[in-house]
């Protein structure tokens, strides 16, 4: 029993991140029309980008999540206006490739910044692999902070998003272009605090789990496709579900490790990317699915 | 039927190949060729599906390490003679290509995309796990290429050997593209409903379509593994599905000789400065996205370009129609 | 006389809703071989669902559609195509990246028969097969009059010759009934009488038409027969004459034109 529920700890932290990595998809999406393929190295970026400030600069912890998200978006915002931009017209098959490149271009850039292998991050608060103990199995401290951290970002997403002119506007834009258009809402810019937000969700992810899976290293594509399956399970088109679906996916994977070899976790999660894919690509709560014609 | 450009520029390139081949004695080069030769089958076999056909794939590697460890099992654990395996792993992989195809028959673009990623990623993280493919440490003592009873173990004569397989790769490849079939896969890439409401069957197509191309590289895979004799899984991590697609649009999407120049490229660039790898790595990043908004066409394009430049600055003005017997756009 | 000629296409309670919205509901009409008929109602009646329904491109979820002896209505797309019907669409989808001589090659596809292997092998019957092609796609280019255009790329041609270019490739197919959307969309005055024509002629051709348009002027003088949609619902079908001394029909559309 306690070892389910150990699954339970480990499957909702990973799953957390995997929720934001999702809604970075879904709101990417919604706005230019197109999977950021490189989302799960903007992850990566955002952990090592954290080791830098935390160790390089010495700032306190609040100021290196903060600063993270501050480069997360920045680069977001010339993501968009350098590489997104000059492909609307030209094709989706061309940003596809041009969002392919951009991975590249910071999956190989981290050998250049930083160093090529994975490297420790600490956790926010207490000794390392900290934990306390939940009805007889072991939760990480660090995933307290995940859950709260990732909590409260998905709160002020929800309340921008639903409450704010701007978020509304995002919104607007996302559904109905030529509408936005004509409400002096500028499809651009809404495109462009998108991308920005999405970075930022991502480089959030991967300072906060950072202390689990080092900074760095070779793990952004597992995490973007594994947050792309959340995304998809959940339903691409909402923003709930790609939550939930995220949180499934996690501890999916978290059984799977347990209860067959770890080495299953990831056969396992793809295998059932493709099976939702195939089966029902719209998700569980999704609606319309336009991967088709 | 094949334009006559068309057939110049594969024999050009193969004679080049050749050429190359008949005259280096470092057999350090000639592994590069041989390299080069391998990725070019599976770099054409992509281009068909992707740059032809329209279907994008992240996939390749997949296939490429089930023609590998397919030959390696079927030659070490069946003991099959080199021709055997080969073309039964490349048939395993055609089948597994039709099992995608049919994935693919409802996706299409980054979606498609995601799922061959993903279907790679399985595949590696599979041979990765299983014991009968030798998990992490791979598989040894792969018999090598050898044809009626004669083993290929020079450089040289392997060398010689993959560039035929291109060659005969590339020659079906032409064929097929000039061709009802070939013009029905750039039907399918230009608009998949509209070639369906004209009488194509779409779906029949794209099956059939990432048949081949897994086929092709299904060949590649086996030849690689009986030329390094050993193979483990990381030889086919996600990065190389990755790298191939980028072979194939530094060439030029769509273009046959735009796939062999691109992965020859994409091998010899290396050699001129190992310390700055990650830099020509990122680079590739870069090039990426600077192709697809600037040359689309890829090296192909770009030489094209060069040749209809040269060719109109020498022939006189009086515009001698270049399609008289050929009946297809120059590439 | 006009009751004389076989029916080439019939359709009964054709119906398909999207969510709540009833796209299509309950239509029924006939169109006689050889005749020109055309749909006409304002944006949003059902016009381009009906045709997505009627080729395959959409299923209905209720009602028949027989073309000459076969039951189409959950036929594939591309049979019904084999079978003799053939659309063009609103926005026009060429194979852009594609020569126009190609994209008439390729509508031939459905009457031509080399595979795979066929096709690697150049054998001399898949050779002759080509040469044939390549022949025939001339033919309909010059029927066109964009014969001088051949080599070019589909998406260099300027809009009312890539609306030529879409026909010559559906008559390509060989087909017993052309369904055209909108043929006359973004084509100026000029273009559009020689639309007209373009029309007439393909009528002549024994092939029969049946249209969706928005040029009243157009509508009127080239249809044998018009169908009127509203919301998804027929209010009307019948000749140019009756079309427009019927009441309902002035009240819901035509009154607002001219």
């Amino acid at each position: 029993m306690s070892d389910y529920l150990q699954f339970v700890f480990a499957g909702l932290t990973m799953g957390s991140i995997y929720a934001l990595v999702a809604l970075g998809y879904h709101i990417i999406l919604a706005a230019t029309r197109v999977i950021n393929f490189a989302q799960g190295d903007q992850v990566v970026l955002g952990g090592l980008v954290a080791l830098t400030l935390l160790t390089t600069l010495q700032m306190p912890i609040w100021a290196v999540l903060l600063g993270t998200v501050l480069v997360g978006v920045v680069f977001g915002f010339g993501y968009e206006r350098l590489v997104f931009r000059p492909t609307y017209k030209i094709g989706e098959v061309a940003t596809i490739i041009a969002t392919i490149g951009v991975s590249l271009f910071l999956f190989h850039g981290q050998g250049i910044a930083w160093k090529r292998e994975a490297q420790a991050f600490p956790p926010f608060t207490g000794q390392e692999n900290e934990v306390i103990n939940v009805l007889g199995a072991r939760l990480v401290v660090q995933s307290l902070w995940v859950f709260a951290l990732v909590g409260i970002t998905l709160a002020l997403f929800y309340f921008f998003f639903q409450r704010t002119l701007y978020g509304k506007a995002i919104k607007a834009s996302a559904t109905n272009e030529l509408a936005a258009q004509l409400v002096g809402i500028n499809p651009n810019h809404m495109k462009a605090y998108s991308v920005a937000l999405a970075s930022g969700l991502a480089t959030l992810a991967g300072v906060m789990i950072a202390p689990f899976t080092m900074a760095g290293g070779a793990i952004a594509m597992f995490i973007g496709i594994k947050g792309f399956a959340g995304a998809v399970v959940g339903g691409l088109d909402s923003p709930v579900g790609v939550v939930v679906g995220g949180l499934v996916v996690g501890l999916i994977e978290a059984f799977a490790a347990g209860l067959l070899a770890s080495g299953y976790r990831d056969p396992v999660v793809f295998s059932l990317l493709l099976f939702m894919l195939l089966v029902r690509p719209s998700g569980l709560f999704g609606s319309a699915f336009r991967g088709r014609a | 039927m094949v334009s006559r450009n068309s057939f110049l520029a594969f024999v050009a390139i193969l004679l080049v190949a050749a050429v190359l081949g008949l005259i280096l004695d470092d057999s350090y080069l000639l592994r590069i060729g041989t390299y080069s030769a391998i990725y070019s089958i599976v770099a054409i076999g992509l281009n068909l599906l992707f740059g032809n056909a329209g279907q994008i794939s992240l996939g390749h590697g997949g296939f490429f390490a089930i023609g590998a460890y397919g030959a390696a099992v079927l030659m070490k654990n069946f003991h099959l003679p080199f021709l055997a395996a080969l073309i039964l792993s490349a048939i395993i992989a055609g089948l597994v290509g039709v099992l995608i195809g049919y994935i693919a028959l409802r996706l299409k673009g980054h979606y498609l995309a995601m799922a061959t990623l993903a279907f790679a990623m399985i595949v590696f993280g599979l041979l990765v796990e299983l014991d009968y493919f030798g998990s992490t440490s791979g598989i040894t003592g792969i018999p090598p290429i050898s044809l009626f009873g004669h083993d290929f173990t020079d450089p040289r004569g392997i060398y010689l050997f993959t560039w035929g397989v291109v060659g005969l790769v590339y020659l079906v490849s032409l064929s097929l593209l000039s061709s009802r079939v070939g013009r029905a896969l750039m039907a399918i890439r230009g608009d998949d409903l509209a070639a369906e409401t004209l009488g194509i069957d779409v779906a029949r197509y794209k099956i059939q379509v990432f048949a081949v191309s897994a086929f092709f590289t299904g060949i590649a895979g086996a030849i690689y593994a009986a030329y390094m004799a050993l193979i483990n899984p990381f030889s086919f991590n996600p990065e190389l599905s990755i790298n191939l697609l980028l072979m194939v649009v530094v060439g030029g999407l769509g273009s046959i000789p735009g796939s062999v120049l691109g992965v020859a490229v994409l091998q010899v660039l290396p050699e001129f400065g190992r310390q700055w790898e990650n830099f020509r790595l990122a680079g590739y990043g870069i090039l990426l996205v600077l192709l697809v908004i600037f040359a689309p066409g890829g090296i192909a394009g770009l030489l094209a370009l060069l040749f209809r430049f040269l060719g109109n600055t020498f022939r006189s003005r009086k515009a001698v129609p270049l399609v008289e017997r050929s009946t297809y756009a120059d590439r | 006389m006009q009751t004389d000629r076989r029916i080439a296409l019939r359709v009964e309670g054709l119906s398909k809703r999207f969510g709540g919205l009833a796209a299509v509901d309950g239509v029924s009409f006939t169109v006689r071989e050889g005749s020109i008929k055309t749909i006409i109602g304002p944006n949003g009646a059902g016009k381009t669902t009906t045709f997505n329904l009627l080729t395959g491109v959409d299923t209905p979820d209720a009602g028949k559609v027989l073309f000459g002896d076969h039951d189409i209505s959950r036929m594939p797309a591309h049979e019904i195509c084999r079978l003799g019907m053939v659309r063009t669409y609103q926005s026009t989808r060429l194979f852009q990246d594609m020569t126009v001589l190609q994209n008439v090659m390729v509508g031939q596809h459905c009457r031509t028969k080399s595979d795979f292997i066929l096709s690697i092998l150049k054998l001399p019957s898949t050779r002759a097969e080509e040469r044939r092609i390549v022949e025939r796609a001339r033919e309909l280019l010059a029927y066109m009059h964009l014969e001088d255009r051949a080599n070019e790329l589909a998406k260099n041609l300027p809009y009312g010759q890539q609306r030529r270019l879409e026909i010559a490739r559906a008559l390509a197919t060989e087909p017993k009934m052309l369904l055209l959307d909108e043929p006359a969309a973004g084509l100026n005055m000029s273009e559009t009488v020689a639309m007209a024509e373009e029309i007439a002629r393909i009528r002549e051709l024994g092939v029969t038409v049946l249209l969706i348009e928005h040029r009243m002027g157009l509508v009127m003088d080239i249809s044998d027969e018009i169908l009127v949609l509203q919301f998804g619902r027929q209010i009307a079908d019948g000749t140019p004459a009756q079309i427009q001394a019927n009441p309902v029909v002035i009240e819901a559309y035509l009154g607002k034109e001219n």
